[in-house]
């Protein structure tokens, strides 16, 4: 195994990209720099998409890399006494330094659809970033 | 005639919004940068990056999202490439 260093070369991912809707190719830009010493274990989503850093040197970089695919839905299969923790909802709110000011909306509300999809609650929302698109008004059928 | 090239990423399509992606490119030759090389922006708006002499020469257009993706996201929206060129020949 080998360091993750500059001038090794490193993975690049582009974060929240496994929410987006575009092809990984047209992605030159909003990459990341992975920088973490031999024998760092990384978990990433597999839906991440990422690239690898020019190697500078005549070193060959190398690495391990075990994938996990899920066979079944993957809905509270894990500890989820603390689902309504006020932690939770700060977590999945979190805006960061490198959001767009439109996008950073659109990251939270799709934080808010994965998570609905990992616990079943359909109610769980964020400011209300879902609901207030999703609770429209519909005409109603005169009585 | 070579040209370095600075792209940068902004919150929004005001050249004075804050940098949030960024890359640069030498074509002089003298170095070799390429995207994800610094964990810190070379300036902190598109507008301090004017101000350093860098010329502004493509900016995004503004594309509203396809009916029914209106809350997708994807890649950085507002890029904004700028030069400095240099005379001579290449060395």
């Amino acid at each position: 195994m080998d360091d993750f260093s500059p001038p090794l070369g490193r993975t690049r991912p582009v974060r929240s990209s496994h929410a987006n809707q575009q092809a990984p190719p047209d992605i030159g830009s909003g990459q990341t720099r992975l920088t973490c010493p031999a024998g760092t274990v990384v978990l990433l989503h597999h839906g991440i998409w990422h690239s690898g850093r020019r190697n500078d040197t005549a070193h060959r970089r190398s690495l391990y890399k075990l994938r996990l695919n899920p066979t079944v839905p993957q809905v509270r299969l894990w500890d989820a006494c603390d689902l309504h923790e006020p932690a939770v909802t700060a977590e999945l709110g979190t805006y960061f330094p490198w959001y767009e000011q439109a996008t950073a909306r659109l990251e939270i509300y799709n934080r808010v659809l994965l998570w609905r999809a990992l616990t079943g609650d359909e109610s769980f929302d964020v400011e209300y970033w879902v609901t207030r698109v999703s609770n429209r008004l519909t005409l109603r059928k005169p009585a | 005639m070579r040209q370095q090239v600075l792209v940068l990423c902004l919150a929004s399509s005001a050249l004075d919004s804050d940098v949030v992606g960024w890359s640069r490119y030498d074509g002089t030759g003298r170095t070799r940068p390429t995207t994800g090389d610094s964990d810190e922006p070379p300036y902190s708006t598109g507008l301090a990056a004017l101000q350093d002499g860098w010329r502004l020469f493509q900016a995004s257009q503004l594309l509203p999202p396809q009916s029914g993706h209106e809350y997708d996201v994807s890649f950085p929206k507002h890029e904004f490439f700028f030069e400095k060129v240099e005379e001579g020949p290449h060395p």
